[in-house]
């Protein structure tokens, strides 16, 4: 039957979705999220020049010392200016989780669709392997790979996004099914379309909204991930600065009375987290899932 | 009763034809011996409702579904089993198109009319950019779509709008058999007469043969020369569809066309309980 | 019967999107059965929700809907419970209106039991309903579950729930539109039977003018929110009064001929947020339209035991069978 008097009229917006559009119903938290998204970004990827002071060499006769005239956030446990180790730190904190997302997206994206359109074996099988590699928590496969490869961030980002795949997989996995029950792929196939041409023109284009959804929550996802390991001493390195290696080098300041540097961090990583996951809670809504 | 010998008037081989087509799912048979064959230029309806197995005749000829047991012939080759190669299925694409009943899901929901058409075009031929819009232009005025709509994603226009898109797209294959499966069922009503004139005048302009999937006799008399009435999975009658609808002979036949509202029907209840 | 049982005057349902329902009026006596015609977008199935009292949340309606003389949409706590059970309704889908896990027996006499029938009885009742509905072995399937039903079945299922509270009224949204034809012929004849004997209102929504018509003795026919036409049925399709109704029968094909081509209306239809604030909303695609046609609101004129919403009714009269036959 037709649509109902609701929907039976046609809409008659244009096609290009100006960049506020992009945004449209997601809200206020929605906007005010991306705007935080958008500042961390700025500063990750200029901050090393942004950071007023040094952000290497030791002061110690500075440690912890609390925030004076030029330096609002005091002082870290080596006497370095904690804004600019900040704002350095920004990039290494956010191009982990960019890694991992855009590695787990490219192979979680290719299983699921993969799956969903040849169905029987090949997806019965997908799904026992990505079943078994779900079974362990990401940060338990960060910490086997270091031990194999070595600390430092390539290694512990790798073996996140080998986590993070199975979830893609699954979450896209049930939406291409969907996609691909449709009758306009069915018409594409009776065309004599290929297969790879539907899936990479047609499915997953119509999986774009559900995607980015998914990869704005994980990325604030593997950002604490990330950070926990960096904590653990398995991932980024001192005395690069990264945002989860500040908390935990900073951490003896708690004790000690002095703790603004590793709240500050830490503070810096939550609100980041937050930002993320509300908007891509907020796209998630509203792509429909 | 009227036999279709499949001959068109110039007497050529039929355009389509099956012989003997079944299909089983495990235990079920959906369809059983069916065979038919189909005149180049003609018209022919399979009529049944849920259950008849018309649907998966449809699917079988486009090769959607594979049979269990019997052939399909098209323009003179055989499809009965999986296209080998995508060069043969690209040809197959060529030979036999299909409308489906849903005007809201058989578009791509981001594509628009145009690009949807030179999807079609870009596989079938090796044409320039240029040969193509005109091509693209020729198809949407055939089906009556103006600029804003052949530009328009599926989400702007209506039901009737998009069976138009999705007929130019079919039509851009230059097929020989078009199967319209329910294409107009889900049209309102002053809609789908627009829908089945268009048609007409396509067959007319173009000389398209049609296979009407339907369970609606009035829209299958308007459109169709010849007919058949699947029951359960095996045909039940065949013949000329005016001769059907007017002299039914088969007790199936007869209760379907006594179902059908008209001025002055009135339903009666079938004797006993199921 | 003096008043009618059902009573709806000047009923207007504004959305944020727009207007839906622009003064419509109906009614409708104890036992007698009107059919409610229209195309996408002419508001048939909004009126069933304004006068079941199921309207969106954000739907603003005025005008009045009387129920046995009093106003529906006042109703609130027992009373409103009470027109529920006198006022049943029976959608297109059944399987959406059906909790798949929970079996037959137990959906159908949910309303009964709530009314302090026993679970015994109420179950009694239900079989005896299937029966008449023509289910036969009524005991087993009131132990089955909806999926193990076609949707045949199911909706003569959702047609004996309804009728089991003995309601005064039946709003039937669609009830055959997702049925084979067959099928569809049985559930009317069922409906139709059984209203008789019940001496049950009927309001039937459908899209078919035809189907309409045979199992109602009114039929109204809508277009872009409003009601066009109110005419006996026996008579509607010979001698319509408004342009709209013998556009809409001519552009049906039929069974019992081949035409060329058919008569179909230029354009398509109008939701009611589409229709211009003043004149006729059909004008644009009407053949009889002038320009009186096209500025001042069109009032309903009765015409011939019928009413109708066009200016040149009068004029018209005899032509449009003639025209579209």
């Amino acid at each position: 039957m037709t649509a109902s008097a609701l929907t039976g009229r046609p809409e008659s917006r244009s096609r290009r979705v100006p960049l506020a559009g992009a945004l449209r119903g997601t809200g206020v938290a929605g906007h005010a999220s991306a705007v935080i998204i958008v500042l961390a970004a700025f500063v990750a990827v200029f901050g090393r020049w942004l950071a007023p002071y040094d952000t290497v060499d030791p002061n110690p006769v500075l440690a912890f010392v609390g925030p004076v005239g030029g330096h609002p956030l005091g002082f870290d446990f080596e006497g370095r200016d904690v804004l600019s180790r900040l704002l350095a730190g920004a990039q290494t904190s956010m191009i982990g989780p960019l890694a991992v997302v855009a590695i787990s997206l490219l192979i979680g994206i290719a299983l699921a669709v993969a799956s969903a359109w040849r169905r029987g074996a090949v997806d019965a099988t997908v799904s026992a392997g990505l079943g078994i590699v779900f079974a362990f928590p990401g940060i338990l496969l960060a910490v086997l790979s270091t031990a194999v490869f070595g600390a430092g961030l390539p290694a512990a980002a790798i073996a996140l996004a080998v986590a993070y795949i199975p979830y893609v997989a699954r979450v896209l996995r049930g939406a291409a099914l969907k996609e691909r029950s449709q009758p306009y792929v069915a018409a594409l196939e009776v065309q004599g379309v290929s297969g790879a041409a539907i899936c990479v023109k047609h499915i997953i284009p119509n999986l774009s909204s559900l995607i980015v959804a998914q990869a704005t929550i994980m990325f604030g996802w593997a950002m604490v991930d990330l950070a926990a390991i960096s904590f653990l001493g398995l991932g980024v390195q001192a005395p690069t600065p990264d945002w989860g290696v500040m908390i935990s080098e900073n951490a003896v300041g708690i004790q000690q009375g002095y703790p603004l540097p590793a709240l500050a961090a830490g503070a810096c990583v939550i609100i980041v987290v937050i930002a993320f996951n509300v908007l891509g809670e907020r796209l998630l809504e509203r792509s429909g899932s | 009763m009227a036999e279709s010998s499949g001959t068109g008037p110039s007497g050529g081989a039929p355009v389509l034809s099956v012989a003997r087509l079944t299909k089983r799912f495990g235990e079920f048979t959906a369809v059983n011996d069916v065979s038919f064959a189909m005149p180049p230029g003609g018209s022919l309806a399979i009529v049944g409702e849920s259950g008849s197995g018309k649907t998966t005749i449809a699917k079988m000829i486009v090769g959607l579904e594979r049979p269990t047991a019997g052939t399909i012939t098209a323009c003179g080759r055989d499809r009965s089993t999986v296209s080998r190669s995508a060069r043969e299925r690209r040809r197959r694409g060529g030979e036999v198109q299909i409308v489906f009943q849903d005007p809201y899901t058989s578009l791509d929901p981001r594509q628009s009319a145009a690009s949807a058409i030179d999807e079609v075009l870009r596989l079938h031929h090796g044409w320039d950019g240029a040969r193509r819009a005109a091509r693209v232009s020729e198809l949407t005025s055939l089906v009556g779509l103006d600029e804003r709509q052949a530009t328009a994603l599926p989400r702007a226009l209506s039901g009737g709008q998009r069976q138009r898109v999705a007929i130019a797209r079919a039509l851009a294959a230059e097929p020989r058999v078009l199967i319209l499966d329910e294409s107009v069922a889900a049209l309102d009503v002053s809609i789908q007469a627009q829908v089945l004139n268009l048609l007409a005048d396509i067959r007319d302009e173009t000389g398209v043969s049609y296979i009407l999937i339907s369970h609606d006799l009035a829209v299958v008399r308007q459109l169709t020369d010849q007919a058949i009435v699947m029951w359960r999975g095996s045909v039940v009658e065949e013949g000329a569809t005016a001769s059907i609808l007017d002299d039914p002979r088969h007790e199936y036949t007869r209760r379907l066309r006594a179902s059908v509202p008209r001025p002055g029907w009135k339903p009666a209840r079938s004797v006993g309980v199921k | 019967m003096s008043s009618p049982l059902l009573e709806v005057s000047g009923l207007t349902v504004t959305l944020p999107a727009g207007t839906v329902l622009r003064d419509v009026s109906l009614s409708l006596g104890a036992g007698e059965a009107l059919g409610l015609v229209g195309e996408s977008g002419s508001g048939k199935s909004m009126t069933v929700k304004a006068i079941s009292r199921l309207l969106p949340p954000k739907a603003a309606a005025t005008g009045s809907i009387r129920f046995d003389g009093t106003e529906v949409g006042a109703l609130s706590g027992p009373a409103l419970r009470a027109f529920r059970s006198g006022v049943a309704m029976v959608f297109q889908d059944p399987r959406a209106h059906i909790n798949p896990v929970r079996r037959i027996g137990d959906f159908m006499t949910e309303a009964l039991r709530a009314q302090g029938v026993r679970r015994g009885e109420a179950l009694a009742r239900a079989g005896a309903l299937l029966s008449e509905v023509g289910i036969g072995d009524a005991a087993a399937r009131l132990r089955q579950f909806p999926h193990e039903l076609s949707g045949g079945m199911l909706q003569r299922v959702m047609i004996a729930a309804a009728l089991l509270t003995e309601p005064r009224l039946l709003l039937a949204d669609e009830p055959t539109t997702a049925l084979d034809v067959t099928t569809q012929a049985e559930v009317m004849a069922i409906l139709d039977e059984l209203r008789r004997e019940r001496g049950m209102a009927l309001l039937f929504i459908t899209h078919d003018l035809e189907l309409a018509a045979a199992i109602c003795d009114r039929t109204a026919v809508m277009y872009a929110g409003q009601v066009v036409e109110v005419r006996q049925s026996d008579v509607l399709h010979d001698d319509p009064l408004h342009p709209y109704t013998a556009a809409l029968a001519a552009a049906r094909p039929d069974i019992s001929r081949t035409e060329p081509r058919l008569r179909a209306i230029p354009g398509r239809p109008l939701s009611a947020f589409e229709a211009p604030p003043g004149g006729c909303a059909f004008a644009p695609r009407c053949e009889f339209a002038e320009e009186a046609c096209r500025t001042a609101a069109i009032p309903v004129t009765e015409l011939d035991g019928g009413l109708t919403r066009c200016v040149r009714a009068t004029a018209l009269r005899g032509q449009l069978a003639v025209t579209h036959g």
